[in-house]
C-alpha cells in the first residue's frame, strides 16, 4: 500500500510524465551520447554477461521492483515498484505475491501479465539455456498466476534475501515474443536482435561494434524518460573511445583511469565525477589440469604453491602503479561496503623470501641457466590468459610476469578478444586469468564464482573450480541468518577460508570515475549499476547542443496512449 | 624476355659497388645504416637500463622523454630508449634472417624452375604466380593465426617463406638465359662442368639482383614484422621490437605519444636508408646492363 | 585480342584454384582443428554445426574433404564466421565495398597526386624542387602504413581535432540527417583513411613515374620532338607522358597487393569498417573460417586488379595488340 501512494506522489510531482502523452516542454528532450570500448554480447537478460549488454537491458526491461540506492538486500525494505506496483508477504514468508501495474506494457503494445513472470522464472531455469542466472535463483521455487495481474513466487523455505532473490537478479521478459523459440537458439535469434521490453526506453538498433541507439518510450506506465535518445557509440579501443569523449563526439566516458583525468581537466565542458563500484579484481588460477578436468592441474592443483605465488606478490605496489590512488588492496572475493566484510580479514602476507622457500620446499628447484624454476625436468611455467580490451588486466599481467620472474616463474601473457576469453573460461580451459567481478548488492552472489554450485554446473562462473565445502556452509549459514552479527562472523570465517586456501590472488577494489558533459544533470550513480537513473537525467533547454534536437521515434501502433492512474 | 648475358670482364659487384659509392646520398645512407647495425649490435653495452626490467612500477611509469629517460618509460616503467635500443637488435636479426631464408628458397627455386624448363617450370611458375596473387601479410595473417604461440624462430622461417617470389622470378631468367647463350653451349661442347658453368657465369650475375633483393627485402620484413607485432601476432613479451613498443603505448596514443614516436623514427630511419641503398643498388646495376 | 583475353582468364582461374589449394593446406595443416572453435561452441546452434560437417565432410577421408572444399567454394561458401554468427561471405561481403571504396579513392589520388609529383620533378629535374620532392616521397614511400595513421589519428582528431575520431559513420547523428548532411558526415569520416592511404600510395607512383619518364626522355623521338622546336612542356605532355602511360599500366596492377595490405592497417587505426577491420578483428578472435575467407577474397581482388591491369596494357599497346 506504501507502494502504491508512493507512486501516486511521484505522478503528482511530474505532471506531465503522468498522462503518457508526449512530453513538451520542461526538461525532456536531449540525447546522450556514451563512449564505450565494448561491444554487448547478446541483449537478453537471462544470457548477457557483459556490462554494455547490461546497461541496454537494464533500459528496455523492468524488474518487478527496483533495489533503491541504499541497497539493502535483507527484506524488501527500500525496494520500489516498477512493473509490480505493490506485493504482499505471505504469513509464513513461503510466498510473495507481486501485484502487476495494469498500465504496463510490452514496446509492441501487449500488456505485461503474470505469465511473462512466470515464463521468466521458468526459462532462466530451464538448463537448455544455459543461463548463468539460473545459479542465483535457486531458492526460488516456482511461479504461480492466480490470475493476469498477479505472480506468486514460491520459495522453498524462508530466508533474509528471498525478496532481493526474487527481484533483483532478473528483469521480465515477453513471453509472446520468446515462447516459439528453442532455448538453445534464443542467442542468435532475431529476438535477441531486436529486444522488447516494457521499460523506459525502447530498442532502436544495433549496428555491430560501431552502435546501439535506444528512443524513450514516450507512452510509457512509469512516464516518458527526460533524455529523448540514448546512444552507444562502440569504439575499436580504449583510446579511440575517450576521444570521442574528449573532443565532444560523445557525452559520456564510463571507464576514465587515473591518468586520464589531466586531459579531462584541459576541458573546461567536461567533468568528472567518481563512485565506489561493485567490482573487485583478481588473478585467478584454474585448478583443475585443462586438458583433463579429471585431475588437478599440474602446479596450481597444490595449495602450497599457490600461497607461495600470493606472497610473491606485491599487491601493493600492483595496486598503486595500475590504479594510482583510485583503487584499495582487495581482502578477498568480497568488498568493503558490504557490511558483512570485515576489514581486518587476515591476509597473506608479501614476503619473497618466504615464497622462495616454499618453492625450494616443494622441489620446483632453480636451473642455473635462466634462473626459472624446475621439478623433474618440467619448468615451472604458465599462461596468463587475459582480455585485450582491459588495459587495466593487460597490465597486471605484465606486472605479475616480472613479479613471479623474481621468484623464479615463467608467466606467458596472452591477449585474446573478450568473447575468446570468455569461452576459455567457460569451458575452463585456461592456466591463469586476470578477472574482474562486477558483484551485485548481496554479498552471497560470491557463491556464484566460488562455491560448489557455480563449479558443478556447466555454465557456472566459477572456473577455477575451487571447491571447499567448508566455504560454501559458512556463506550458506551466513545468508540464512537473520541476525546482523551472526553474518558478519560466518562471512568472516568463510572468507578466511577462502584467502588461506588462495585459488586466486586478491587483488583490487577499485572506484570508478565518470566523465561527463557538464550540460548533463546526473542523478545519484549507483554502484551497482551506475546507469540505472538514466531516465532521470536531464539537458536542460538553454545549455542543449546540436544533437539533442533529435525527438524521440514516435511510438509504434498499438502502444500508444494510455490511462493515467 | 631474353636477358643478354653479359660477359663478366670485372667483378660485378666490385661494378656496382663503386657505382653506388659515386653518389653522395648511397654514401650517407650506408652511413646511417652502419650506425644504426651497429647500435643493434652494441645494443647491451649502450642501453642504459635493462628493458625488461620494472624498477618503480608506481613512481616510474609513463614518464614524459627527460634526461633520465631520454625516450620516457612505458606503463611499465621500462625504459623506452633502452627497449628501442634492443629492439633495432632484434628487429635487424629478424630482417637478416627472414631475409636470408627468402634469398636462398628464392635462388633455389628459380635455378630449378630454370633448369629443369619445360612443363615443371610451366607448374613452378603458375604456383609462383598464385603465391604472388596473394599479399604478403594476408599470407602471414592466414599462417600466423593458426598457430598461435610462435617462436622468434618460427616467425623468421614464416616470414622468410613468404618473400621470396620476385628473386626467384630473376633467377629463374638469369637461369633461362644462360641455357640458350651461345658460350655456355661451345663451353659445354669443350666439356666444362655444369658446376664451373654455374660458378663463373651465373652466380657472379645473380650477385647484383640477389644484393637488390637483399636490401630491400630486409626493409620490408622490419616493416612487415612490426605492423605483425602491432597487431598483436608477432613478436611477444617482454622481448622489445619496434612494433611491440608502438602496440604497448597504443591504448593511451593521444597521453604516450614518445611510445609511438621514436621507436616508428628509428624504423622510418633504417627503413630509408635500406630502401636508398637498395634503389642505388639496381640503378647502378640496370645502368650497367 | 579475344585469344589473349581468354588466356588471361584461365590463368587467373588456375590461380585462384592454386590459393584454394594453399588455404585447405593451411587449414588441416595448422595444429589442432580450426572447426574446434566452431563445432565445441555451446553458442553455435545445431542447425549451423549440422551444415558445417556436412558441407564439409568434416569426418572424410582429407581428399575428399578437399573436393567439398573445392566444391563449396565454386558456390561461393566461405564458412560460418562464429564471432559474427553469420556466413563468411556475408560478413565480408557487406564489409568489402568500404574497402573498395578506401582503396578506389586512394588509387585515383594516388596516382593523380604521384603522377603530378613526377611530372613536375622531371620538370625541374636536378634542381633543388627535384630533390627535396625526391627527399619527401622517399619519405613516404619508406613509412610502415600503421606508423603514418598513428600520426594521422593523433595529429589530425586529437591534437588539432579535425576529423572524427574513426568509424565510416557519426552513430549519434548519422540517421537523422538530411541526405546532403549524411553524405558529408561520410566523407569526413572517409577523409583522413582515405588521405592516408593516398599519401603512401602516391609516394610508390611518383617514385616509379619519375623513373620511367626518365627511361623515356632521352630517346630518339624525343630529341627530334626537341629539334624541332617544342617546349619542354609540350614534350613532356604529348610524348613522354603517353608513352610512360604503359608503366602507368603495370604500375596499378601490381599496387593492388600493396594497397589491400595499407587497406588493413588503415582500417584497424581508423576504426574502417571494411574487410581489413573485419580480418584483423577475426585475429583476436581466432576465427579461423574468417580470416582464411579474407585470404580468399584478397587474392581474387588482386588477381582480377592485375587481369584488368593486364587487359588495359594489351589494349593500349599498339605493339601487343598486333598479337
Amino acid at each position: 500500500m506504501a507502494a502504491m501512494r508512493y507512486s501516486r506522489l511521484l505522478c503528482a510531482a511530474a505532471l506531465i510524465g503522468c498522462t503518457g502523452a508526449e512530453s513538451r516542454g520542461g526538461n525532456t528532450g536531449g540525447t546522450l551520447a556514451m563512449s564505450t570500448g565494448g561491444d554487448p554480447d547478446v541483449l537478453v537478460p537471462s544470457l548477457l554477461q557483459t556490462t554494455t549488454a547490461a546497461q541496454v537491458v537494464d533500459l528496455v526491461y523492468d524488474r518487478l521492483a527496483d533495489i533503491g540506492d541504499s541497497l539493502n538486500v535483507v527484506g524488501d525494505h527500500g525496494f520500489t515498484p516498477r512493473l509490480a506496483d505493490r506485493w504482499t508477504w505471505a504469513k509464513d514468508s513461503l510466498s510473495i505475491a507481486f501485484h502487476l501495474n495494469p498500465n504496463a506494457k510490452w514496446h509492441d503494445g501487449q500488456p505485461v501479465r503474470s505469465n511473462d513472470v512466470r515464463f521468466t522464472i521458468a526459462s532462466t531455469k530451464d538448463s537448455t539455456l544455459g543461463s548463468p542466472s539460473a545459479s542465483v535463483i535457486t531458492s526460488i521455487d516456482s511461479v504461480s498466476t492466480p490470475d493476469s495481474a498477479t505472480a506468486v513466487y514460491w520459495f522453498h523455505a524462508r530466508s533474509p534475501q528471498q525478496f532481493y532473490d526474487a527481484v533483483y537478479q532478473l528483469p521480465i521478459m515477453p513471453e509472446h515474443v520468446w515462447k516459439g523459440i528453442a532455448p538453445a537458439g534464443w542467442r542468435g535469434s532475431e529476438a535477441a536482435k531486436h529486444p522488447i521490453g516494457s521499460g523506459q526506453y525502447r530498442f532502436v538498433r544495433w549496428i555491430p561494434r560501431a552502435a546501439v541507439e535506444l528512443t524513450a518510450d514516450t507512452a510509457n506506465y512509469r512516464g516518458a524518460p527526460k533524455l529523448s535518445r540514448v546512444i552507444w557509440s562502440i569504439a575499436p579501443d580504449f583510446n579511440s573511445a575517450l576521444t570521442r569523449f574528449l573532443t565532444g563526439e560523445t557525452d559520456l566516458f564510463p571507464q576514465l583511469r587515473p591518468e586520464n583525468l589531466r586531459e579531462v581537466a584541459k576541458h573546461p565542458e567536461l567533468k568528472t565525477q567518481s563512485y565506489r563500484g561493485l567490482a573487485y579484481v583478481f588473478a585467478q588460477f584454474n585448478l583443475r589440469n585443462p586438458a583433463d578436468h579429471d585431475r588437478p592441474h599440474p602446479i596450481f592443483g597444490n595449495r602450497e604453491l599457490r600461497r607461495a605465488l600470493t606472497m610473491a606478490t606485491d599487491r601493493a605496489a600492483l595496486v598503486r602503479s595500475v590504479f594510482d590512488t583510485l583503487a584499495l588492496p582487495a581482502l578477498g572475493p568480497t568488498l568493503r561496503v558490504y557490511n558483512t566484510t570485515d576489514p581486518n580479514l587476515q591476509q597473506i602476507p608479501f614476503d619473497l623470501p618466504r615464497a622462495r622457500a616454499i618453492l625450494d620446499s616443494l622441489g620446483w628447484r632453480v636451473t642455473t641457466s635462466d634462473s626459472m624454476r624446475t621439478r623433474n625436468g618440467r619448468p615451472l611455467r604458465f599462461t596468463m590468459s587475459v582480455p585485450n580490451t582491459s588495459q587495466v588486466r593487460v597490465q597486471l599481467a605484465v606486472l605479475l610476469q616480472e613479479q613471479f620472474r623474481r621468484a623464479g616463474v615463467k608467466m606467458d601473457v596472452e591477449q585474446l578478444d573478450f568473447p575468446v576469453l570468455a569461452e576459455k573460461d567457460r569451458k575452463r580451459t585456461f592456466d591463469a586469468t586476470i578477472g574482474q567481478w562486477n558483484t551485485q548488492p548481496s554479498p552471497g552472489a560470491v557463491l556464484g564464482s566460488w562455491g560448489l554450485a557455480g563449479s558443478r554446473a556447466a555454465n557456472g562462473n566459477n572456473f577455477g573450480t575451487y571447491e571447499n565445502p567448508v566455504f560454501d556452509a559458512n556463506v550458506d549459514s551466513a545468508l540464512a541468518s537473520f541476525d546482523l552479527a551472526a553474518r558478519k562472523r560466518y562471512f568472516t570465517t568463510a572468507y578466511q577460508t577462502i584467502i588461506q586456501d588462495a585459488p586466486a590472488i586478491w587483488i583490487a577494489e577499485p572506484r570508478q570515475i565518470v566523465g561527463y558533459h557538464s550540460r548533463l544533470q546526473l542523478g545519484t550513480l549507483r554502484p551497482d549499476a551506475w546507469w540505472i537513473h538514466i531516465p532521470d537525467w536531464s539537458i536542460p533547454r538553454d545549455k542543449r547542443i546540436a544533437r539533442d534536437s533529435v525527438p524521440a521515434a514516435p511510438a509504434p501502433a498499438g502502444s500508444a496512449g494510455q490511462k493515467a492512474p | 624476355m631474353a636477358t643478354e648475358v653479359a660477359r663478366p670482364r670485372e667483378s660485378p659487384l666490385g661494378i656496382t659497388v663503386r657505382g653506388l659509392l659515386r653518389q653522395r646520398s648511397s654514401r650517407v645512407a650506408l652511413i646511417l645504416l652502419g650506425v644504426i647495425v651497429l647500435i643493434g649490435l652494441l645494443a647491451p653495452l649502450l642501453a642504459p637500463y635493462d628493458p625488461a626490467a620494472q624498477p618503480d612500477i608506481v613512481g616510474l611509469k609513463s614518464l614524459p622523454p627527460s634526461l633520465a629517460h631520454p625516450f620516457g618509460t612505458d606503463p611499465y616503467s621500462r625504459d623506452v630508449l633502452s627497449r628501442v635500443l634492443y629492439g633495432a637488435r632484434l628487429s635487424l636479426t629478424i630482417g637478416i634472417l627472414a631475409t636470408f631464408v627468402s634469398l636462398t628458397v628464392g635462388v633455389a627455386y628459380g635455378s630449378v624452375a630454370g633448369y629443369l624448363g619445360g612443363v615443371v617450370d610451366g607448374v613452378m611458375m603458375r604456383v609462383l604466380d598464385a603465391l604472388l596473387s596473394i599479399p604478403r601479410l594476408l599470407l602471414l595473417l592466414g599462417v600466423l593465426v593458426a598457430w598461435p604461440h610462435l617462436s622468434i624462430g618460427a616467425l623468421i622461417l614464416f616470414l622468410g617463406l613468404t618473400g621470396w617470389f620476385g628473386l626467384s622470378r630473376i633467377v629463374r631468367g638469369q637461369v633461362l638465359a644462360l641455357k640458350h647463350a651461345e658460350f655456355v653451349t661451345a663451353a659445354q661442347a669443350l666439356g666444362a662442368s655444369r658446376r664451373r658453368i654455374l660458378v663463373k657465369h651465373l652466380l657472379p650475375n645473380l650477385v647484383s639482383p640477389i644484393a637488390v633483393a637483399a636490401t630491400l627485402g630486409v626493409a620490408h620484413v622490419i616493416v612487415l614484422e612490426a605492423g605483425l607485432s602491432f597487431l598483436g601476432i608477432g613478436v611477444p613479451q617482454p622481448l622489445a621490437s619496434w612494433g611491440n613498443i608502438i602496440q604497448d603505448g597504443v591504448d593511451q596514443i593521444a597521453t604516450l605519444w614518445w611510445m609511438s614516436f621514436f621507436p616508428g623514427l628509428f624504423m622510418v630511419l633504417t627503413v630509408l636508408t635500406l630502401n636508398i641503398l637498395g634503389e642505388a643498388l639496381r640503378d647502378s646495376y640496370e645502368r650497367r646492363s | 585480342m579475344i585469344r589473349y583475353i581468354a588466356r588471361r582468364l584461365a590463368q587467373a582461374a588456375v590461380i585462384v584454384a592454386i590459393v584454394a589449394t594453399i588455404t585447405f593446406a593451411l587449414i588441416h595443416i595448422a595444429p589442432g582443428d580450426p572447426f574446434s572453435a566452431v563445432l565445441d561452441n555451446p553458442n553455435v546452434s545445431e542447425t549451423v554445426r549440422q551444415t558445417l560437417r556436412a558441407q564439409y565432410g568434416l569426418d572424410r577421408p582429407i581428399p575428399e574433404q578437399f573436393v567439398r572444399y573445392v566444391g563449396a567454394l565454386a558456390h561461393g561458401e566461405l564458412g560460418w564466421s562464429f564471432s559474427h554468427d553469420r556466413p563468411v561471405l556475408e560478413v565480408l561481403g557487406s564489409a568489402l565495398p568500404n574497402t573498395l571504396l578506401l582503396m578506389v579513392v586512394a588509387l585515383v589520388g594516388g596516382f593523380a597526386l604521384g603522377i603530378f609529383v613526377a611530372l613536375v620533378q622531371v620538370a625541374r629535374r636536378g634542381s633543388i624542387a627535384d630533390r627535396i620532392l625526391g627527399g619527401i616521397t622517399l619519405l613516404f614511400f619508406s613509412m610502415p602504413d600503421f606508423w603514418l595513421a598513428i600520426l594521422a589519428l593523433l595529429a589530425l582528431t586529437y591534437w588539432l581535432p579535425i576529423f572524427p575520431v574513426g568509424g565510416a559513420v557519426d552513430p549519434v547523428m548519422h540517421e537523422y540527417m538530411s541526405l546532403g548532411g549524411r553524405l558529408l558526415d561520410r566523407l569526413k569520416h572517409l577523409a583522413l583513411p582515405a588521405l592516408t592511404l593516398t599519401l603512401l600510395a602516391s609516394a610508390t607512383v611518383a617514385r616509379y613515374q619519375r623513373a620511367a619518364l626518365l627511361d623515356v626522355l632521352p630517346a630518339d623521338y624525343i630529341r627530334t620532338a626537341r629539334l624541332k622546336g617544342l617546349t619542354e612542356r609540350q614534350i613532356l605532355r604529348r610524348h613522354a607522358l603517353r608513352n610512360a602511360l604503359l608503366p602507368i599500366i603495370t604500375l596499378l596492377g601490381l599496387s593492388f597487393p600493396a594497397l589491400l595490405t595499407g587497406a588493413f592497417f588503415i582500417e584497424r587505426i581508423f576504426a574502417w569498417p571494411g574487410m581489413g577491420y573485419a580480418v584483423v578483428n577475426a585475429i583476436s578472435t581466432r576465427d579461423y573460417p574468417l580470416v582464411v575467407g579474407g585470404v580468399i577474397i584478397g587474392s581474387i581482388m588482386v588477381t582480377v586488379g592485375s587481369l584488368i591491369a593486364d587487359l588495359l596494357y594489351a589494349w593500349a599497346d599498339p605493339r601487343l595488340r598486333g598479337h
